[in-house]
Order: C-alpha cells, then sequence, then structure tokens
C-alpha cells in the first residue's frame, strides 16, 4: 500500500459519489450550479483532511464500543471551528461557503472515511486518503453540477453559455433533475469499468 | 483488527476527555472570533444599507420602529450637511419557496422604491433566486401604492413573475408591499409627533 495509492484511489477506483454512493443528500442538493462544486468541495476538502488526521492520530484511544459518538464529535468540533474562523476573519470566503459548512456535518463521506479509513490506518495515509477522497467529490460535484446547470439553466458558472432561445429543462435544477443527472453518471462509471475489465481479459 | 480492550470506566473516562476538550476548543474558539464576527458582521450590514441608500449618503442613521406589534427595522440616509437623501427598510417574509426571505427596501424621500436588496434567502439557485435579478427588480424601481399592485399579474397585479417561480416571485412582492406599509406608518407617526 503506497501513498499515492492511498491518494489516488479516491479520484476514481474508489469514488466517492459514483462508486461508494456516500454523501448523495448534500450531493444533490447543492450540485445545481457548477460553481458550488467549488466551494463545497473546498470546503469537504479541508475538513476531511482534518478530521482524517485528528481520527487517525487517536485511533489507539478511542474504543471501538463509543467509536462512533467519538467521530462525531470530533467531526462537529472541527466544523464549527472552520466555520467560526471563516466567519470571523475571511468575510469574503465565508460569504461564499457560508452556506455549505453546516452541510458538511450531515455529509456521510467524513464519518465514512472515518470508520472506514482513518480509524485504522496510520497518520500520512489517512491525510492522503483524505486529499483523495476530496479531490473526487470535488470532479464529482463539478460535473454533476455542470450537466445541471447546462440543460437547466443554460449558464455554466454563472456565464450564460447557450444561445438565449435554448430550451432550458427547467427539471434538471430540480431535486428529480438530480438523481436523473446521478443515474446517467452512475451508468457511465460502470460502463467505463466493464470495458476496461474486457480489455483487460 | 486487533484492537485494544477497554473497561466500562475507561470508555467512560475516554468520553468525558473527549467531549470536554470538545466544549473547550469550542468556547475558547467562539471567544475569540466574537468580536471579529460582530465587526465583520455590522460592516456587512452598511454595506447592505449603501447598496440601497443614494451614492450620495455619507452618515446613516438606524433605528428601530414598531408597526402593528412588529419590530423593523428603518435607517435613514443622510448627506455630510444632515439633509435626508432616502431610506433603508427591512422586511421579512417567510412565504418563500425555500421558507424565510429577508429583503432591504431602498425608498425615496416620496416613499418611491429606489431598488431593493436580498439579504438571504434559501430559494431555489436558477429559479427562485431570480427575485435578486437586476430584470426582476428593475420593474419596481420608482414604484408605490399609487402607480403600483404589488402582485403578480397571475393575481390580478403588475409585477412580472419569473418564469417557474411564482411562489418566489409572490413572496418578494409580498415583502415589497410589507416594507411600503411599514414605511407609510412611520411616515404617519413621525407627523403625529
Amino acid at each position: 500500500m503506497s501513498l499515492t495509492n492511498e491518494l489516488v484511489k479516491g479520484i476514481w477506483k474508489q469514488h466517492p459519489l459514483f462508486r461508494i454512493l456516500l454523501g448523495m443528500c448534500p450531493t444533490l442538493a447543492t450540485s445545481t450550479l457548477a460553481v458550488n462544486a467549488i466551494g463545497m468541495g473546498a470546503s469537504v476538502i479541508f475538513v476531511l483532511v482534518g478530521s482524517n488526521l485528528v481520527i487517525s492520530l487517536f485511533r489507539n484511544v478511542i474504543p471501538d464500543k463509543v467509536r462512533i459518538p467519538v467521530f462525531i464529535v470530533i467531526i462537529c468540533t472541527f466544523v464549527t471551528v472552520v466555520d467560526l474562523f471563516l466567519h470571523a476573519y475571511t468575510p469574503d470566503i465565508y460569504k461564499a461557503l457560508g452556506i455549505f459548512i453546516p452541510l458538511i456535518v450531515v455529509n456521510c463521506i467524513i464519518l465514512g472515511r472515518a470508520e472506514a479509513f482513518a480509524q485504522s490506518n496510520p497518520v500520512l495515509a489517512s491525510v492522503m486518503d483524505g486529499i483523495g477522497m476530496g479531490i473526487g467529490f470535488t470532479w464529482g460535484m463539478l460535473m454533476l453540477g455542470t450537466i445541471r446547470e447546462i440543460l437547466g439553466a443554460g449558464t455554466w458558472m454563472g456565464m450564460q453559455v447557450t444561445s438565449p432561445d435554448f430550451p432550458k429543462a427547467i427539471v434538471m435544477i430540480l431535486p428529480a433533475g438530480g438523481f436523473i443527472t446521478l443515474g446517467f453518471m452512475l451508468a457511465g462509471m460502470n460502463k467505463i469499468e466493464l470495458m476496461q475489465k474486457e480489455r483487460g481479459k | 483488527m486487533a484492537k485494544k480492550q477497554f473497561s466500562d470506566v475507561q470508555i467512560f473516562i475516554i468520553l468525558t476527555v473527549v467531549s470536554v476538550a470538545s466544549a473547550g476548543i469550542l468556547a475558547f474558539t467562539y471567544n475569540f472570533t466574537k468580536d471579529p464576527i460582530a465587526k465583520s458582521e455590522a460592516r456587512k450590514k452598511e454595506e447592505a444599507l449603501r447598496i440601497v441608500l443614494p451614492p450620495e449618503t455619507t452618515k446613516i442613521n438606524s433605528q428601530k420602529i414598531t408597526v402593528e406589534g412588529e419590530e423593523v427595522e428603518l435607517s435613514i440616509g443622510e448627506d455630510k450637511n444632515g439633509a435626508v437623501l432616502g431610506y433603508a427598510i427591512q422586511s421579512i417574509t417567510k412565504k418563500g419557496f425555500g421558507g424565510e426571505i429577508i429583503f432591504l427596501l431602498g425608498l425615496d424621500l416620496e416613499g418611491k422604491i429606489t431598488t431593493y436588496n436580498v439579504i438571504s434567502h434559501t430559494e431555489t439557485p436558477g429559479l427562485g433566486d431570480g427575485i435578486n435579478s437586476e430584470k426582476f427588480k428593475k420593474q419596481f424601481t420608482g414604484k408605490n401604492y399609487e402607480n403600483f399592485t404589488f402582485k403578480v399579474v397571475k393575481d390580478g397585479g403588475n409585477v412580472q413573475a419569473i418564469t417557474a417561480a411564482t411562489i418566489s416571485s409572490r413572496a418578494a412582492c409580498k415583502a415589497l408591499d410589507k416594507g411600503l406599509k411599514y414605511f407609510k406608518a412611520y411616515k404617519t407617526q413621525g407627523s403625529q409627533k
């Protein structure tokens, strides 16, 4: 197990959104615009690396029986501290990310990685895992956001990219569009993997 | 996984330590960031007020007024000689598609809407958040009760609703209407004094 391996696996092979299907709720809710992916992605990477680091650091003193409450306390503390500091010292970033930060607490990717990885792996590997998963999450969000924003609002990153009389499919920025896009993305990922396997034979 | 076994007493101690440590960190961070947060909020509020008040405004006087049992914040923009240039009034509606929307209305001396700004909302991105777009805002410029009905066309008013966001548009109408009502009450209260 090399460190690069821990980093890369979250980007494709164990992609948090399209492979492990974690963190669906905030994903579907905030992937209406491509630009949200940047804000959400940045905050998730930050919190995920931080919580993985702390949990991995204390992994030998956290009793198995009560690990979930301990993880949750650590994650919530982390998120709240990040929230307060951003609010106090970087008002502009807070304005852009403010609405996403509370959503991170309920993002199962964080707890999922604490449970599946950080609690049983050394610190450096856990940090790599956090970065990789965070990047995977970000590009997944970016894909979903791009598809939904272009089809649903005719814009990308807030810029008009289609002709004004392009028929906007409003359903795409509503919850249903989130599920539809996610479904097609999952199917696409499965297809690519199947093709890779066949070529491998 | 060969994990260390812990006795109940140890688990009790560890949980207590984790909780106390977490509470301590939070309390410290909260105290440490309290003042900068208050400052940044105050600055944000002033910036929001400056958007809706005339650009020549040098001094902003904020006061609380009570209209029909509701407490409303009214800000008066004055130039350097103390002459009143315009008013800003906050109006909150809970009728948005996503819940609460906070509007800040800018009014001229005659009580006509100059512009407004949506301070906070949870409307659908790409649809309902159009209430904060210039295109939607423009139709309210220079409007008050005398020349405008603050209802969407569908409900017999003058407001062109945003496509597929009638609820958000209705909420905007309601909030602006309420803001004007507050202002009217303020004016009559003021003249009685």
